[in-house]
C-alpha cells in the first residue's frame, strides 16, 4: 500500500471515528437537550454546504494549478460534507422516531401512535425530509467513490469527485433551506403552533394515509437511489471530458454504478406500479401519470446507455453519443425531480409542492446542459470514432437502432408529459384564453409507445445474436432460422384465440387485443428462442469440455461470462414483462358492480355474492387472511369500512374477499381504497370498494387481470437476478485489472 | 439429434404455454347472472358495454382526483357518469356524441387525449416529426460511419512486408510449439 493510500485510509478512519464519538455524545445530549440537538443538526446542514464549497474550490484549484495538496484537501472536503449529511439524516430519523413535534417537519409527517415503520418512512414522506434523504444517498455515493478511488489518484477520478461535490453542494443548499420557500428539515414550528404543541392541543398531523403502505417503504428509496446513482456515471463522463481521457476508462469505473442505477430505477418503477395497483383502486399499475413518466425517462436513457457503451468497449465507437446519453440521463433526473417535488403538473404521485424549486432545478439543469455541451464541443476531435461500421447487418448497427428506439420513445414520453404545460401557455399567452387545460393520458401513449416497444422487443433478440462487424448469410441463417420459426409458430397459434377473445371482450386496451398482440407473441417467442439457443450452444460446449451435467454446465456458463448471460436473463425478464402487460392491459375484464346484500354477479369465471358489511378497527383480530389474498393489511391507526364478497369459481373453489375503505385517525380527507386482490394461477381477481351504504349496498369496481403478477412480481424478479449476475462481472473485471 | 430434439422441445413448450394461456381466457361469460340493481350501466349487453367503453375511455372523471379515465375511476361520480351515459346509449345516442356532449359541458381538460385540431394537433404530429428527424439523424450517422471506411486511406503495407510478418508469426509459433 502506498503512503498516500495509507494516509487516505487513516483519514477515513479518523473521520468515521469522530463521527462515531459525535453520534454517541449526541444520543446522550438528545435525551436531555432535544431542541439544542435539533439546532446542532441544523448547523450540520450548513456545514455540509460549507464543506461542499470548500471541496469544489480545492479540487478545481488543485487540478488546474497542479497542486496535489489542494486535491487531497478537496477529497477530504467531500468526505466531511458527506459525513455532515449522514449525521443530519440520522438526527432526523431520531427526531421522527421519538416524536420531536417541535420540529415543523416532524409535526407535519408523523405523530405519536403512527406505526414505527411509517415514522421511519416519514423521512421521505415530505418535501424537506425527502430532499435530505436524497442528499444522504448522494453522500453515500460520494463516500464510496472516494473510498474506491483511494488508489486511483488520477485526474479522471479527481475531476469526477469535483463534479460530485458540485452536485452535493446543489442539494445541500436545498436541504439547508437557503433557497426561499424551502424549509430546513430541522426548522422549528411557528410560534403559535409551538404553543399548541407544548400545551398538548396538537401532537402532529401524521403522514398522508396513501403513503402508509409497505410499498412506500421500498418504492421511494429504490427510485431515489436510481435517480441519485445516475449521478456517478455522469460525473465520471464529465471527469473524462475535463481530464481529456476520452477512452473507455470512465465507462469501466462507472460500469457497476450504471448497472446499479438501472436496477434501482427498474425496481423503483415496478414497486411504484405495485403501490398504485394496491392503493389507488383502479386495477392498473401504470397510468402514464407525469410523475410515473419522470421515473421512466431516465430509465429509457440509461438503458440505451447500457447498450451503447458495449459498442464503445468493443469497437471504440460512439464516444460522443455515450457522453450525450449519460448527460441526458442526469438531466432527465433533474427534470423528474422538478416534476415530483414542484407540483408543476397535476399528478396522483406528487406529494410535495414548491414553486421555488422549479426555478432552482431548471437553472441547474440549464447550467449542466451548457457545461456538458461546451465540454463535448471542446473534446469533439478526440472523441471522434476511429473505427467505422463495416455493414448495416452487424451488431453495432442493431445496437444503434436499439438506441434510436429508446431515444424516440423518450422524446414521445417527454412530449406527452410536458404538452399540457405548453398547450396551456399557448392558449394563455397567444390566444388570451385563460385556464384552458388539457390532459395527455393513455390513448396518446398507446398510439406511439406500443409499436416502438414491439420493435425494441424484436431487437432484444436480434442484437445479441448478430455478428460484430458484418453478419454473413450463414451467420444469419444459423442464428435466426430457428427463432424465427418458433416466433412464427407461436404467432400463428395465437391468431385465432386473440381475435376471438378480442372481439368478445369489451374491456382492455383495443390496440393490444389483436394485431399488436400477435406481433408481441411473435417477438416474445423469437427472443426466448434466441436466448434458449445461446444457452444451448454454450452448455453444449461446456458439457463437451467435461462439465458433468446440463445443470452444472448451465451454472458454469452463467458464472464464466456473467455480463453476457446476466444480460440474457434480463432480456428474459423483459419478455415476461411484455407478455404480462399484454395480458393485464389487453385482456383485462372490468365491471362496475353495484350489489345489495345477497345478490350475485358474474365476472369472468367468478360468481360474486355480496355478504355483510363490516366496520372494524385496524389491528383488531379479524378473520384470518385466506392464502393468496393480497391487500388485507390493516393499519392500527385506522378504521375500515368494508364488505365481505364471496368469490366462487366455476371449479367450485370459494373464497371470501374483504375490500374496504380506510379512514385514518386525524385525517378528514377522502378514504383510502383497500382493494382485495385474489391471486390465482394466471390471473388476479381484484375488487375495489367505491362506496358502501348503511343498508349494506356496495358499489365496487371488479377486475379480472390476467398475468398482472407476471408484471409485478415475476418479471422484476428475473430482471433483478440478471442484474445481480451482471454486477458480479463488473466487480470481477475491476479486480482483475487492479491485480494486473 | 440432441439438437433437433431440444429445438422441438422448445418449440412445443412455447406453443403449448402460449396457446394454453390464451385459450384459458376464451369463453368467459361477461353477462350478469341476474339483474342486480337499477343501475343502467349494469343492464347493458356485452355489445352495449363495448359501445359505452368507447365513450368512457375517451374522457376523464371530474371528481377532483388526478386525471383518471371515467372507465377506471372508482369514485361515485364516475358511477353516476356511467349511469347517465348508459341511459343515453339506450336512447340511441352514439358513443362519440356522448363523449362530445360531456366535453362541451365540462371542458377540454376532461378529454383523455388532446383533440386532433388547432394547436393541440401538434402533440399528434410531433412524434411523427421526432421519429422522422431522429431516423434521418440515425441514417446520417450510420452512412457517415460507413462512408468513412470507403474514403479511408488504403493500407500502405506491401505484399512483401506482409509476407515477412507472416513468416515471423509462423517462426514464433513454431518456437513456442518446440518450447
Amino acid at each position: 500500500m502506498s503512503d498516500r493510500a495509507r494516509e487516505t485510509r487513516n483519514d477515513f478512519a479518523l473521520v468515521i471515528g469522530f463521527a462515531g464519538i459525535a453520534a454517541l455524545a449526541w444520543v446522550a445530549l438528545a435525551s436531555v437537550y432535544g431542541d439544542a440537538v435539533a439546532g446542532l443538526a441544523r448547523v450540520t446542514t450548513y456545514g455540509a454546504v460549507g464543506a461542499s464549497i470548500w471541496s469544489t474550490v480545492a479540487l478545481f484549484y488543485g487540478l488546474r494549478a497542479g497542486r496535489v495538496g489542494w486535491i487531497h484537501s478537496g477529497r477530504r472536503g467531500v468526505v466531511v460534507s458527506s459525513v455532515f449529511v449522514l449525521f443530519a439524516t440520522f438526527c432526523l430519523l431520531y427526531a421522527l422516531t421519538f416524536d420531536w413535534a417541535n420540529l415543523d417537519y416532524v409535526w407535519r409527517t408523523s405523530k405519536p401512535g403512527q406505526p414505527l415503520i411509517y415514522k421511519i418512512s416519514a423521512l421521505w414522506g415530505g418535501m424537506s425530509g425527502s430532499m435530505l434523504f436524497w442528499l444522504s444517498i448522494l453522500a453515500v455515493c460520494a463516500l464510496v467513490m472516494a473510498w474506491k478511488s483511494r488508489h486511483e489518484e488520477d485526474e479522471l477520478t479527481s475531476y469526477a469527485l469535483a463534479g460530485m461535490s458540485i452536485i452535493l453542494l446543489f442539494y445541500a443548499i436545498l436541504v439547508a433551506g437557503i433557497i426561499p420557500g424551502i424549509k430546513n428539515p430541522f426548522a422549528f414550528a411557528a410560534p403559535d403552533l409551538l404553543a399548541a404543541i407544548q400545551s398538548g392541543r396538537t401532537r402532529g398531523m401524521g403522514m398522508n394515509p396513501l403513503l402508509q403502505t409497505p410499498a412506500m417503504l421500498i418504492h421511494p428509496p429504490n427510485l431515489y437511489a436510481g435517480f441519485v446513482v445516475c449521478t456517478v456515471p455522469y460525473v465520471y463522463a464529465l471527469g473524462a471530458l475535463a481530464s481529456g481521457s476520452g477512452g473507455t476508462e470512465w465507462i469501466k469505473r462507472s460500469r457497476r454504478w450504471t448497472i446499479a442505477a438501472w436496477l434501482f430505477l427498474t425496481l423503483g418503477n415496478v414497486i411504484g406500479g405495485a403501490w398504485a395497483y394496491g392503493e389507488l383502486g383502479w386495477g392498473g399499475y401504470w397510468g402514464w401519470d407525469p410523475v410515473e413518466n419522470a421515473g421512466l425517462l431516465p430509465w429509457l436513457m440509461i438503458t440505451a446507455f447500457l447498450h451503447s457503451v458495449i459498442i464503445q468497449e468493443h469497437r471504440n465507437m460512439l464516444k460522443v453519443w455515450n457522453v450525450i446519453l449519460i448527460a441526458l440521463t442526469f438531466m432527465l433526473v433533474l427534470f423528474g425531480t422538478t416534476l415530483v417535488r414542484s407540483g408543476l403538473l397535476s399528478s396522483i404521485h406528487a406529494f410535495g409542492e414548491s414553486q421555488a424549486l422549479i426555478t432552482y432545478f431548471l437553472s441547474f439543469l440549464g447550467v449542466n446542459a451548457l457545461v456538458a455541451g461546451a465540454m463535448i464541443a471542446r473534446r469533439w476531435q478526440s472523441l471522434r470514432s476511429m473505427n467505422r461500421f463495416d455493414s448495416l447487418l452487424s451488431r453495432e448497427a442493431a445496437f444503434l437502432l436499439n438506441n434510436w428506439i429508446f431515444v424516440v420513445g423518450a422524446v414521445v414520453v417527454f412530449a406527452g408529459t410536458t404538452f399540457p404545460l405548453i398547450s396551456k401557455s399557448y392558449y394563455t399567452f397567444v390566444k388570451g384564453i385563460e385556464n384552458r387545460e388539457i390532459a395527455v393520458t393513455e390513448p396518446y401513449y398507446n398510439t406511439f409507445i406500443v409499436p416502438l416497444g414491439l420493435i425494441l422487443l424484436l431487437l432484444t433478440g436480434i442484437g445479441p445474436m448478430i455478428s460484430w462487424k458484418k453478419a454473413t448469410e450463414s451467420n444469419l441463417r444459423r442464428n435466426f432460422q430457428m427463432p424465427t420459426l418458433v416466433g412464427a409458430a407461436a404467432a400463428a397459434l395465437s391468431i385465432y384465440p386473440f381475435y376471438r377473445v378480442g372481439s368478445e371482450n369489451p374491456d382492455g386496451v383495443p390496440l393490444l387485443k389483436t394485431t399488436y398482440a400477435v406481433l408481441c407473441i411473435f417477438a416474445s417467442a423469437f427472443v426466448l428462442a434466441t436466448v434458449a439457443l445461446e444457452y444451448y450452444k454454450g452448455m453444449r460446449v461446456r458439457m463437451r469440455r467435461g462439465s458433468s451435467g446440463p445443470f452444472r454446465a448451465f451454472i458454469e456458463l452463467n458464472l464464466r461470462n456473467k455480463r453476457r448471460y446476466g444480460g440474457y436473463i434480463v432480456h428474459v425478464g423483459m419478455v415476461l414483462f411484455y407478455l404480462g402487460t399484454l395480458g393485464a392491459k389487453g385482456f383485462q375484464v372490468s365491471h362496475r358492480v353495484v350489489l345489495q346484500p345477497g345478490e350475485t354477479y358474474q365476472v369472468a369465471d367468478y360468481t360474486l355474492t355480496l355478504g355483510e358489511a363490516f366496520l372494524e378497527r385496524g389491528g383488531d383480530a379479524g378473520p384470518p387472511t385466506p392464502p393468496g389474498v393480497k391487500g388485507a393489511i390493516r393499519a392500527a391507526n385506522a378504521q375500515y369500512q368494508g364488505v365481505n364478497v364471496e368469490a366462487k369459481r366455476s371449479s367450485g373453489d370459494t373464497i371470501t374477499l374483504r375490500p374496504a375503505l380506510g379512514h385514518y385517525d386525524g385525517h378528514d380527507g377522502p378514504p383510502t381504497y383497500e382493494s382485495a386482490i385474489l391471486r390465482r394461477g394466471t390471473h388476479d381477481l381484484y375488487i375495489a370498494l367505491g362506496e358502501v351504504t348503511q343498508e349494506g349496498m356496495a358499489d365496487m369496481q371488479v377486475f379480472y387481470n390476467p398475468f398482472a403478477w407476471v408484471v409485478l412480481i415475476l418479471a422484476p424478479t428475473v430482471m433483478l437476478v440478471g442484474s445481480i449476475v451482471c454486477l458480479g462481472e463488473a466487480g470481477t473485471k475491476r479486480k482483475e485489472e487492479a491485480s494486473a | 439429434m440432441t439438437q433437433r430434439l431440444l429445438r422441438s422441445a422448445v418449440l412445443v413448450i412455447l406453443c403449448l404455454a402460449v396457446s394454453t394461456s390464451l385459450l384459458a381466457q376464451v369463453g368467459h361469460d361477461l353477462t350478469p347472472v341476474e339483474d342486480p340493481s337499477k343501475h343502467a350501466h349494469m343492464q347493458l349487453t356485452t355489445d352495449q358495454r363495448t359501445e359505452l367503453k368507447k365513450a368512457t375511455r375517451q374522457i376523464l372523471c371530474y371528481c377532483g382526483c388526478p386525471p383518471t379515465l371515467v372507465d377506471e375511476c372508482i369514485c361515485g361520480t364516475a358511477r353516476e357518469i356511467k349511469d347517465g351515459m348508459a341511459l343515453q346509449l339506450l336512447d340511441g345516442v352514439t358513443p362519440q356524441q356522448i363523449a362530445d356532449e360531456y366535453i362541451a359541458r365540462r371542458g377540454t381538460q376532461y378529454l383523455a387525449a388532446p383533440p386532433k385540431e388547432g394547436f393541440d394537433l401538434v402533440i399528434w404530429i410531433f412524434p411523427a416529426f421526432a421519429f422522422a428527424g431522429l431516423s434521418a439523424l440515425f441514417w446520417v450517422l450510420i452512412s457517415r460511419l460507413v462512408r468513412r471506411r470507403e474514403h479511408a486511406p488504403q493500407p500502405t503495407t506491401t505484399t512483401q512486408e506482409l509476407s515477412e510478418y507472416q513468416q515471423q508469426i509462423e517462426r514464433e509459433l513454431s518456437e513456442r510449439k518446440d518450447a
